[in-house]
C-alpha cells in the first residue's frame, strides 16, 4: 500500500521532531536576544584588539563590519557554531530508515509484507526529509520571534534564506547516513562512520579556513560538504543556489545507491 | 494462483553460505524440498541446523548462494512483493516496534497488507486470549508470540510461514495453535512450521523435513516415522537366554539383560529375531514404538540415516 510507510513513519516521529523544534527554535531566538548584549559591551572592538590568526579560528574572517553585525553574529554564532548540532538530527533520522530496524529485528517483520524494499527506503526517507523542512522552518520561527522581542533590525529574507540553507546539508547528512546503512547491517558501523565523517569534514573546514590562500589545507577544505553550506556567506550574499543544487545532486545520487545497495543485500545478517 | 498440483513450496538445490571473515560459514546445503498444498510441513532440526535460514530465503529477507524456490508457484526472489501479499510470517526473533500499542500494530500491518477482514482479526484476539491496548514493550514473550500469530493468521493467507511458533506459548495457548492450524489445514491452506519440539511436530504435522547442519537428511510421514525406523522390544523368556545371540543378530542394538528379560532396539523385521530365539519359551512380548524424539536423535545420533555427500534425500511419504 502506497504511502503507509510513510505515514507511519510521521506518526513514529512527530513528537521527536517536536521537541527538536522546540530546542533548535528557542536556541535561534535565544542568539538573537543576545545581539543587543554584544553591541552593549562593545563587541567589535574586543574583537579588533585579537590578532587575524584568532579572529580567523573563531570565524570572523576579514569582513569585520558584516562580523560584528547582528546577521553576522546570528551567522556564526548559531548557523555557524551550532552546525554540528544541526547535523544529529538527520543522522538519527537517516539510522532510522534501515539501520535501526534492522538492528532491533522489526525490519524482517516490515520488509515481509506486500512492500518493496525501495518503497520501504524512500517512504521513510521522504518522511524524513519533512521533518528536516518542519525543523528549518522552526528554526526561521525562532529566529523572527527572537527578533520581535528584542527589536532587533534583522533582514528577515537573509534570515529565510539562511534556515533554508540548512536544508541541502541536512539532506545531505540525512542520505550519507541512509546510504552507509543500506550499505552495512551493523547499527554502531554505520553510526561510527557517519560520526567520523561529520566530524572529520567539520575540521577539514575548520582547518582549511585558518590555511593561507591556496596551500593545501584550503585544497583540502573543498573535501568538506561544511565548505558548501557557509552560513555566512549566506547571510552576506544570499543563498548559492550552485552550492544547494550541488548537495541535493550527490544526496540523489546516494539515495539511489542506498536504494540499489539496499535492495540487494541479505537482511539482518 | 498455482495449479492445484504444483508444490506451495518447492526448493531446488538452495544454498546459502555466510560469510565470516575470511571463513565461509555453510548455513544451507542444496536443499531440495516441495511442500504440498494443504498440508501442514514440519521442519524440523536443532538449532543452527539451517531452519530459520531456510524461511528467510523464501521470504527473500536474504539471497541464496545458489539454488532457487519457488513458492505458489512464483520465484522467491523475482515476486518477493507478491508472494508476501499471500504468505503469512512469523519469525523465530520476534521484534515488533516497542512504543507501538499491539493494536497499533495491528493496523499498521493490516494497512501495509489491505484488505484483513476485522471481524476475523477479533475472533484470533479472543482466541488467542490477547489483550492489544497494551504497549508492545510491556508485553511478556508469550504475550509477543500471540500477536506475531495474529499478524500471521490474520490475512488468511494461503500458505503460513512460521519459525518456532510455539516458542513461549503456554500448554492451553499451544494447545488453541494448534486448533487454528488444523482449521487452516482444513480450508485448504498449508503451514510450513519450524520446530525443535518433536512433540509439536508429531501433534499436528503431517510430513516432516529433518535437517542438520544444512542438510536435509530425510523427509518422512509422521506416520512412516514412527514406523518406519526401529522399535522397542522387551522380551520375556522362561530361562535366561544367552545374549550374543541376539547381539549379532542385523538391526538389533542397545540389548540389555536383566535375567530372563531382554530388552533390545530392533530395526526391520521380526522374523530373524524369533528364529534367533528358536528353543526358548518366550512367555512375553511387548513393543513399544519409538518416540519422535528417538527417531530424531538416531537420525543424529550416529549418523547412519544421514543424507550422504550427493546421495539423494530419503522421501518415504
Amino acid at each position: 500500500m502506497q504511502g503507509v510507510v510513510f505515514v507511519e513513519t510521521l506518526r513514529h516521529t512527530w513528537r521527536q521532531t517536536l521537541f527538536w523544534g522546540i530546542a533548535l527554535g528557542a536556541l535561534a531566538a535565544l542568539v538573537v536576544l543576545m545581539v543587543p548584549l554584544f553591541d552593549a559591551i562593545d563587541f567589535a572592538t574586543i574583537l579588533e584588539r585579537l590578532p587575524p590568526i584568532m579572529l580567523q579560528a573563531i570565524g570572523f574572517g576579514d569582513d569585520m563590519e558584516f562580523a560584528v553585525s547582528p546577521e553576522g553574529l546570528i551567522a556564526l554564532g548559531f548557523f555557524g557554531k551550532m552546525a554540528l548540532i544541526f547535523m544529529v538530527y538527520p543522522v538519527v533520522m537517516g539510522l532510522r530508515v534501515t539501520s535501526n530496524e534492522e538492528d532491533d529485528g522489526t525490519l524482517d517483520v516490515l520488509l515481509s509484507q506486500p512492500v518493496p524494499r525501495w518503497r520501504v527506503v524512500l517512504e521513510k526517507f521522504a518522511a524524513y526529509l519533512l521533518t528536516i523542512f518542519v525543523l528549518s522552518l522552526v528554526i526561521f520561527a525562532g529566529l523572527w520571534l527572537g527578533a520581535s522581542v528584542v527589536n532587533v533590525p534583522l533582514d528577515l529574507g537573509r534570515m529565510a534564506q539562511a534556515s533554508f540553507n540548512l536544508l541541502p546539508t541536512l539532506t545531505f547528512v540525512l542520505t550519507i547516513t541512509v546510504f552507509m546503512g543500506a550499505l552495512f547491517s551493523r547499527r554502531q558501523w554505520v553510526l561510527a562512520l557517519v560520526t567520523g565523517f561529520v566530524v572529520a569534514s567539520f575540521m577539514l573546514d575548520n582547518i582549511g579556513g585558518l590555511a593561507a590562500k591556496g596551500s593545501p589545507g584550503e585544497t583540502l577544505r573543498l573535501l568538506s560538504f561544511f565548505n558548501y553550506y557557509n552560513p555566512s556567506g549566506v547571510m552576506q550574499y544570499g543563498l548559492v543556489w550552485t552550492n544547494a543544487v550541488g548537495m541535493l545532486a550527490i544526496s540523489a545520487v546516494l539515495l539511489v545507491a542506498a536504494v540499489w545497495a539496499f535492495n540487494r543485500r541479505d537482511v539482518g545478517v | 494462483m498455482a495449479n492445484h498440483n504444483t508444490p506451495v513450496i518447492q526448493t531446488e538445490n538452495l544454498s546459502k553460505v555466510y560469510k565470516a571473515g575470511k571463513r565461509d560459514i555453510l548455513a544451507l546445503s542444496n536443499l531440495t524440498l516441495s511442500v504440498r498444498r494443504g498440508e501442514i510441513f514440519g521442519y524440523l532440526g536443532p538449532n543452527g541446523a539451517g531452519k530459520t535460514t531456510t524461511i528467510r530465503l523464501m521470504l527473500d529477507l536474504i539471497r541464496p548462494t545458489s539454488g532457487s524456490a519457488t513458492i505458489l508457484g512464483l520465484d522467491a526472489r523475482r515476486d518477493s512483493v507478491e508472494l508476501h501479499r499471500r504468505i503469512g510470517f512469523l519469525p523465530g526473533e520476534l521484534s515488533l516496534w516497542k512504543s507501538l500499542t499491539g493494536q497499533q500494530v495491528i493496523e499498521y500491518v493490516a494497512r501495509l497488507r489491505g484488505g484483513v477482514d476485522w471481524k476475523y482479526v477479533q475472533e484470533l484476539t479472543e482466541r488467542l486470549q490477547f489483550d492489544p491496548t497494551l504497549r508492545v514493550r510491556s508485553y511478556s514473550s508469550g504475550n509477543r508470540r500471540k500477536l506475531g500469530l495474529l499478524l500471521a493468521l490474520m490475512n488468511k493467507a494461503e500458505l503460513l510461514v512460521l519459525d518456532e511458533p510455539t516458542n513461549g506459548l503456554d500448554p492451553l495457548m499451544q494447545q488453541i495453535f494448534n486448533d487454528l492450524m488444523r482449521e487452516v489445514r482444513a480450508e485448504g491452506r498449508t503451514v510450513f512450521l519450524s520446530s525443535h519440539i518433536l512433540s509439536e511436530v508429531q501433534s499436528i504435522c503431517d510430513r516432516v523435513g529433518i535437517l542438520r547442519g544444512g542438510r536435509l537428511q530425510a523427509v518422512e510421514t509422521v506416520t512412516a516415522l514412527r514406523h518406519a525406523d526401529f522399535r522397542w522390544v522387551m522380551l520375556r523368556l522362561r530361562e535366561a537366554a544367552n545374549p550374543h545371540l541376539l547381539a549379532e543378530l542385523p538391526g538389533v542394538t542397545d540389548l540389555t539383560v536383566d535375567g530372563s528379560t531382554l530388552k533390545l532396539r530392533l530395526r526391520g523385521d521380526f522374523n530373524p529375531l524369533l528364529q534367533a530365539l528358536d528353543g526358548h519359551y518366550i512367555v512375553d512380548i511387548k513393543t513399544e514404538e519409538a518416540s519422535l524424539e528417538e527417531i530424531f536423535l538416531s537420525y543424529y545420533g550416529n549418523g547412519s540415516n544421514a543424507q550422504k555427500e550427493g546421495e539423494p534425500v530419503k522421501e518415504m511419504a
